[in-house]
């Protein structure tokens, strides 16, 4: 795209535009199952349930990438970007025996948890180095977490 | 790629230099996660102040969903190495108005200015423009496109008179499908006077 205007075009728009709101979008009452407010609070993604679901099995990238026959560079995509194609998540959803539909819910954080899961998940979110063991708190978090994925 | 684009400093009334990006990268939500949530956090608990109406936006969200698709393009625009505003658009709508109705436009899923920009928090803001930038920006894409400048949007009701009066849109009434916030359009037409800046005051 080029954009070339000259400073006088952008002191002209200014002095149009005042003190105008401008916010465009979706209405402020509206929910999509994707966003809600309580979602910018601290709450697990994709990337952090796998990362500690692969600790608490005591497994680095590469076990997890072998036993999921997925590659470690898509392992370690995942537990950094929070994301993965549909081949990944079913690879996923069948080692660690959460459902595909679950998995994908949490893939898009559409899923609705109960506000003690949700704030026990946040324990994920300060846990120590990737490779660390879970701590008891951070186990019982995670069992938590998945007893309500599978519920 | 990078546009220079200027911003008015309320302060001084001096246009200074400022970026148009066109992407949200991690960077540029970094930023918004860093310095505007906290503001929009602060404000939705704040009874005094009316709670902006896009406080419950969640840009990192949005992008991560969005960021893959050929059909959608983000824009970010920084100044002195702030964040100042954010635009997400699609190509994916048609027209409404009866003079041009299926035509594609380019639609604006959601634009947004920094807290510090907005008269409701700050008076006055510390920068203006930003908005007139930003549809600047979809005009420009539109042309680029092959849609000659057509655009379409859902304004927050308190965006509503910047949309008919700064932009020169026509108001197409409130859309039901979109829990009742009005829908407005830009033609060819309108986008030629916008960008001669004869839009009316």
């Amino acid at each position: 795209m080029k954009l070339d205007y000259p400073k006088e075009w952008f002191e002209q728009s200014a002095a149009i535009e005042g003190d105008a709101e401008i916010s465009a979008g979706l209405p402020p009452a509206y929910r999509s199952p994707h966003e809600s407010p309580e979602e910018l609070l601290p709450s697990i993604d994709l990337g952090h349930f796998v990362s500690l679901w692969r600790r608490s099995r005591g497994w680095d990238q590469r076990n997890l990438a072998q036993e999921s026959r997925l590659p470690t560079q898509e392992i370690a995509r995942v537990e950094r970007e929070g994301v993965a194609c549909d081949e990944t998540l079913v690879a996923l959803a069948e080692l660690s025996g959460v459902s595909l539909l679950r998995l994908e819910d949490v893939a898009t954080r559409s899923l609705e948890l109960p506000t003690a899961v949700r704030e026990a998940s946040a324990v994920y979110l300060t846990g120590g180095g990737s490779d660390k063991d879970l701590s008891a708190l951070e186990q019982q978090a995670l069992d938590n977490y998945l007893a309500a994925l599978r519920a | 790629m990078n546009w220079t684009v200027y911003l008015q400093e309320s302060a001084t009334g001096d246009m200074v230099s400022a970026d148009l990006k066109e992407d949200i990268d991690s960077e540029t939500l970094s930023l918004w996660e860093s310095s505007w949530l906290p503001n929009m956090r602060i404000l939705r608990a704040d009874f005094r102040i009316e709670t902006p109406e896009d406080s419950h936006w969640n840009w990192k969200l949005k992008a991560n969903l969005w960021k893959d698709s050929l059909s959608y393009q983000a824009f970010s625009l920084y100044c002195e190495e702030e964040l100042q505003g954010m635009m997400l658009t699609s190509n994916l709508e048609s027209a409404r108005l009866t003079e041009q109705f299926g035509k594609p436009i380019i639609f604006i899923d959601y634009v947004v200015t920094a807290p510090w920009n907005r008269p409701a928090i700050q008076s006055p803001p510390k920068y203006r423009g930003v908005g007139r930038v930003f549809i600047l920006a979809a005009i420009q894409l539109s042309l680029e496109t092959g849609y000659k400048g057509r655009i379409g949007l859902h304004s927050l009701p308190g965006a509503e008179s910047f949309y008919q009066n700064k932009c020169g849109m026509t108001r197409l009434g409130p859309d039901s499908s979109q829990q009742n916030l009005v829908y407005y359009e830009m033609t060819e037409t309108q986008a030629d006077m916008f960008r001669r800046n004869q839009t009316r005051t």
